[in-house]
């Protein structure tokens, strides 16, 4: 196994650091997982969230940080690699396989992990549940994408300016 | 607590942008870009523009066929095409079919990553006699009778925007 950059003769064993959620929970994972985030990296390769000190995640609840974390340990050993040139069909099968399942999941969750991953800057997970959404809205008209994301009602100036649109350039919309 | 997805949206462009970007099809961008005028505002942005043709190229749609037997060419699209490209496809299909019986059509070229749209609309509301060509000659089939021509039915967003926006 890879030693963490920031080596800490610790024996061999990974190194592990300490995120606290929003509503005070602690959460133990390794370096390697958390350094998905680009915004812990830093932090952890300054030798932070060692020990008793832990690192304070004032924006991330509880239930939200343990799916993030659910998928950094996940995409830890194949973001080791350098994007893992080496992963072979099977484990990149798998992965994709854990990433399908992982956003198949309720919309406030959605919500919830869209705004972390937003904040840690955890790159694959931006781009995952950026896909993820984009498939919500795929294939739907704007009414349809409206109601499938939750936007109030039209107002009427919006309904008449759509209705507008619809009429001159209905062609496109069928 | 349920919280909708439009407000995350709601506030920051650069996530929306990476959503929007990942689209895959115009048609789907077209209508995502009619949800609101912030949704538009961020879609047609020419920088957006740019980005999204670069990472969703466009696919090829069908070809063009037209033998001695054939009085129009026929539309052929290609197999296994996505649903969401479905009514596109529909309206190549359909394109020359206002013209009368007698009328000698024939498709010089397409246009290479150009909306099928614009020519098709050139073609019902205006009756142009062939699709604009983008200067490329025809591909031409050998062992066939007649000729097919390749059609790159797809759309061009820039295009799509210039022609909507006036």
């Amino acid at each position: 196994m890879a030693a963490p950059e920031s080596g800490d003769g610790n024996n061999g064993a990974a190194r592990m650091v300490t995120l606290i959620s929003s509503d005070n929970t602690r959460f133990e994972v390794e370096a390697a997982a958390a350094s998905l985030s680009q915004t812990l990296q830093l932090t952890i390769l300054d030798g932070g969230g060692g020990g008793g000190d832990g690192i304070p995640l004032p924006n991330v609840d509880s239930a939200t940080l343990s799916k993030v974390l659910e998928y950094c340990i996940k995409h830890a050993p194949a973001a080791a690699n350098g994007g893992a040139p080496n992963a072979t069909a099977v484990d990149r099968a798998e992965l994709e396989r854990f990433d399908n399942e992982f956003v198949n999941i309720d919309q406030s969750v959605l919500y919830s992990l869209i705004m972390a991953a937003h904040n840690l800057e955890i790159e694959g997970l931006q781009s995952l549940v950026a896909k993820k959404v984009a498939d919500m809205i795929k294939g739907k008209s704007p009414m349809e994408i409206r109601r499938t994301l939750g936007f109030p009602d039209p107002t009427p100036e919006e309904q008449a300016e759509m209705n507008a649109h619809m009429l001159e350039y209905g062609w496109a919309y069928e | 607590m349920a919280i909708a997805t439009s407000m995350v949206l709601d506030d920051y462009d650069d996530i929306l942008g990476q959503i929007l970007l990942r689209l895959t099809f115009a048609t789907s961008l077209v209508h995502a870009a009619l949800v609101c005028r912030r949704w538009l505002h961020i879609v047609s942005h020419p920088a957006f523009l740019r980005r999204f043709c670069d990472l969703n190229p466009p696919p090829l749609l069908g070809l063009y066929v037209h033998t001695k037997d054939l009085q129009l060419p026929k539309f052929m699209p290609m197999p296994d095409l996505p649903n969401e490209l479905t009514h596109i496809v529909h309206r190549a299909i359909s394109a020359l079919d206002s013209y009368p019986p007698e009328t000698n059509v024939s498709i010089s070229s397409c246009l290479k990553g150009r909306l099928i749209d614009t020519g098709i609309l050139l073609i019902t509301q205006r009756h142009w006699r062939r699709i604009l060509c983008d200067g490329s000659p025809p591909v031409v089939a050998d062992g066939f009778i007649g000729s097919i021509e390749v059609a790159s039915l797809s759309v061009d967003l820039v295009q799509f925007w210039k022609s909507c926006s006036h």
